[in-house]
This record gives structure tokens, C-alpha cells and sequence, in this order.
């Protein structure tokens, strides 16, 4: 007989559902040549295992889907489109609870720039990278090392910029505060009090 | 159980949005005015129900009160939780604007049926524990029919109605034993103290 409550409190346990919460918000940004999305429904609640689809922004055609993390992270690299047409990002945590987020064309000029280990120096005139393919010795051996300094400089600057970033998504999804609890129930009593004005109005 | 924008397709939104216009205007019609500021209270508490969060387990739930507006103020739960929803919708960002009429209905409708199922178990089971259980069901099937609603509304999205009902489900199991709690001492210290409010 007591299996029943133990099956209970184990389904209680299991059913322990960060996925109940109001919304969820979602915060995307470039970091190096990929781009970063993170989805939480609160602060301490990541959205785990949800489905991020990645969009044109322009013309909206899917370029990309995945799941999220167990931190509520999915990263992609930059698609070529989102240089030209910027990029349209949705979570669908389940339950109905989406949400999206845009970022546009200019955020991605940076990613241009960034290091990439592909062949080829991103962001360098077309000529030039033909006159460094034709091998210039002295190019050559230059590369190598503003590869280098780039990576390094962009990885500071990312670890650098990272709770700043937090602090910017917890601030673009803010939790509601005793400012909008007490303007939603001033409403409610206000509105009570307009009908209340209007009904008594009328009465003999 | 606030189904978030561009989530429903605009026939699942639009036949929302008439359904809770027409709760809204039959809880207008049947409404006593000189009720009218215990239907705004009420609507207060669940505007901020939602911001209660219960610890269970290793995340939380928050309270709906969808039961226990539609135990006291009968189809008169429909203006009160669309006023909420609007104010949630605009103020915290839940929901949102054109899901509000989806959101509305899936609430408000369930609270009037919990709110019936209460009345039919009061009448079956006589006496004050009978009374003590239809007050717990109320409150505990208000939540249950919402995420039963909520099911049903994203059954026509992607997700598929019965992942969606067992998931909104298992997730309230705690909420509606919470709700029904809370509905059985709210109803039994109203009808001690003010037993009129409750003769709807």
C-alpha cells in the first residue's frame, strides 16, 4: 500500500518542470565566426532540448535547425545569407512556448573578419589573397602570425564581453518587478472603478 | 499554459478569440454590478497567481486560479481573467495580444466547467465532506480542463495533441493538488463569512 504514495512523489519528482514557466526568451549574438543562442525561461531555468530553427530574415526560407543544450546554448556557424539578409531565430521550447529573436545584416560584419581556420583570408581584398596564393614569401610568413594575433584578440575580447552579454540578454527578457505587479493591479481596481463610475451614472 | 505568439494558426486563433468574446459577453450580461469589485479582486489574484511559484521538485510551478474564478464568479470568470490576461500580456510579456483570445477561453471555460463539476459533486456526495471534496475538485479541475484546452489549441500546431496533454499534464499534477487547496479553504471561509457571495 505504500507504493502508491512513493509512485506519486516519484512522478511529482519527475514532472519538476522548468517548462512550466510563462515564456521562454531567447538571446542570440556573434562570437567569432559562429553565432551563439541562448534560450531560458528564467535566469536559474535553462530551455534544455528545445528546437532552435534558424531563418532568412528576408525572404524567411529555413537555413538550419538544431537542439538546444543542457545550458539552454545551441551554436551555428554564420550562414552565408545572414551577411546580406540578416537572420530570424525561433525557439519552440514545446507546450507553446516560442519565441524568436533577429538579428540583422550589420551584426554579421564582424564574423567576416573573425579567424577561421578554412583556407584563405576572410576579409582581405580578393587581389590580395590571389597575390598571397601566388606565394609571396614574405605574405606568407606574415599570415600565419596576424592569424594568430586575430584569434587571440577576438577570444579576449569574447571572454571579455561575456557578462556583459548576460547582463544584456537578462536585461532585453526582464522578469517583472514590483513596478508592472503594482501598475497591473492598479488597472484592475481602475477599471473596476470606471465601470462602477459609469453604471452609478445611470442609476436613479 | 500561456501559448506564446505565432504558435497557432489564425483559424485556431480566430474561432479563440469569437468563443471568449462570447463567454465574455455572456459573463457581462449575467454579471451583478454590485459585484463588480469581487470580480476585480478576483482577477487581481490571478494576475498575480501566476508570479507564485511553488518549489516541486527541482523547478517550480506557479498557480493558475482559473478553478477558483470560476467556483465563485461563475461566467463572470470570463472578464475577469480576459482583463488579466490583457495586463499580463502587456505588462510581464506572457502570451501575447493575439493569442489572448486562445488564452482566455482555454482559462475562463475551464473555471466554468470546474465550477459546475462542483455544484454536481456537492449535490452527489451530501454533507460537509462532500462539500469539503466538491470545493478540492473545483479547484484541482479548473487547472486540469485548462491544460486539457491548451492540449486540444496546440494539437493543430506541430506539437500534436497528446504529447502536448500528458507533458501539461504530469507538469500540473502539483498545481491542481495546490488549486484545490486553495479553493477548498477560500470557499469554506467565504461561505463562513460572507455565505452570500457565494449563491450565484
Amino acid at each position: 500500500m505504500k507504493i502508491l504514495p512513493a509512485f506519486v512523489t516519484a512522478l511529482l519528482l519527475l514532472s519538476a518542470a522548468p517548462l512550466l514557466a510563462h515564456r521562454v526568451n531567447i538571446h542570440a549574438w556573434v562570437e567569432g565566426r559562429d553565432v551563439q543562442v541562448r534560450c531560458a525561461f528564467s535566469r536559474a531555468s535553462p530551455a534544455k532540448n528545445g528546437r532552435v530553427t534558424v531563418y532568412d530574415a528576408s525572404n524567411g526560407q529555413e537555413l538550419l535547425n538544431g537542439l538546444t543544450d543542457g545550458e539552454g546554448a545551441f551554436r551555428f556557424p554564420v550562414p552565408d545569407e545572414a551577411l546580406k539578409n540578416g537572420l530570424r531565430i525561433r525557439i519552440n521550447a514545446g507546450e507553446g512556448h516560442e519565441n524568436q529573436w533577429l538579428m540583422e545584416a550589420g551584426e554579421f560584419a564582424a564574423a567576416v573578419g573573425a579567424p577561421d581556420s578554412s583556407p584563405g583570408m576572410p576579409g582581405e581584398m580578393p587581389g590580395q589573397e590571389q597575390k598571397a596564393q601566388d606565394a609571396d614569401t614574405a605574405e606568407m610568413n606574415a599570415r600565419p602570425y596576424n592569424e594568430d594575433l586575430r584569434r587571440i584578440v577576438s577570444e579576449t575580447l569574447d571572454a571579455g564581453l561575456a557578462p556583459l552579454r548576460r547582463d544584456l540578454a537578462a536585461l532585453t527578457n526582464p522578469e517583472p518587478g514590483p513596478r508592472e505587479i503594482v501598475g497591473g493591479l492598479g488597472w484592475l481596481v481602475g477599471l473596476a472603478g470606471i465601470i462602477l463610475y459609469f453604471r452609478g451614472g445611470r442609476r436613479p | 499554459m500561456h501559448i506564446s505568439e505565432g504558435v497557432l494558426s489564425p483559424a485556431v486563433l480566430g474561432s479563440g478569440a469569437a468563443l471568449a468574446a462570447l463567454g465574455t459577453a455572456i459573463g457581462l450580461r449575467r454579471l451583478d454590478y454590485d459585484r463588480l469589485m469581487t470580480v476585480a479582486l478576483l482577477s487581481a489574484a490571478f494576475f498575480v497567481g501566476s508570479l507564485v511559484h511553488i518549489p516541486v521538485g527541482l523547478g517550480s510551478v506557479h498557480l493558475v486560479l482559473n478553478g477558483l474564478l470560476g467556483v465563485l464568479l461563475g461566467w463572470a470568470a470570463f472578464p475577469a481573467i480576459l482583463a488579466a490576461l490583457a495586463l499580463q500580456g502587456l505588462l510581464f510579456q506572457y502570451g501575447g495580444l493575439t493569442v489572448l483570445g486562445v488564452n482566455t477561453f482555454n482559462m475562463a471555460f475551464a473555471g466554468v466547467l470546474a465550477a459546475h463539476a462542483r455544484k454536481g459533486i456537492a449535490r452527489l456526495l451530501p454533507g460537509p465532506g462532500g462539500q469539503r471534496t466538491a470545493d478540492f475538485c473545483g479547484g484541482a479541475l479548473g487547472v486540469a480542463l485548462a491544460g486539457f484546452f491548451t492540449a486540444a489549441a496546440l494539437a493543430f500546431s506541430d506539437e500534436g495533441f497528446l504529447t502536448a496533454a500528458k507533458l501539461l499534464f504530469l507538469a500540473h499534477l502539483p498545481v491542481m493538488a495546490v488549486e484545490g487547496v486553495i479553493t477548498l479553504f477560500t470557499v469554506s471561509f467565504i461561505a463562513r463569512v460572507r455565505p452570500e457571495m457565494l449563491n450565484l
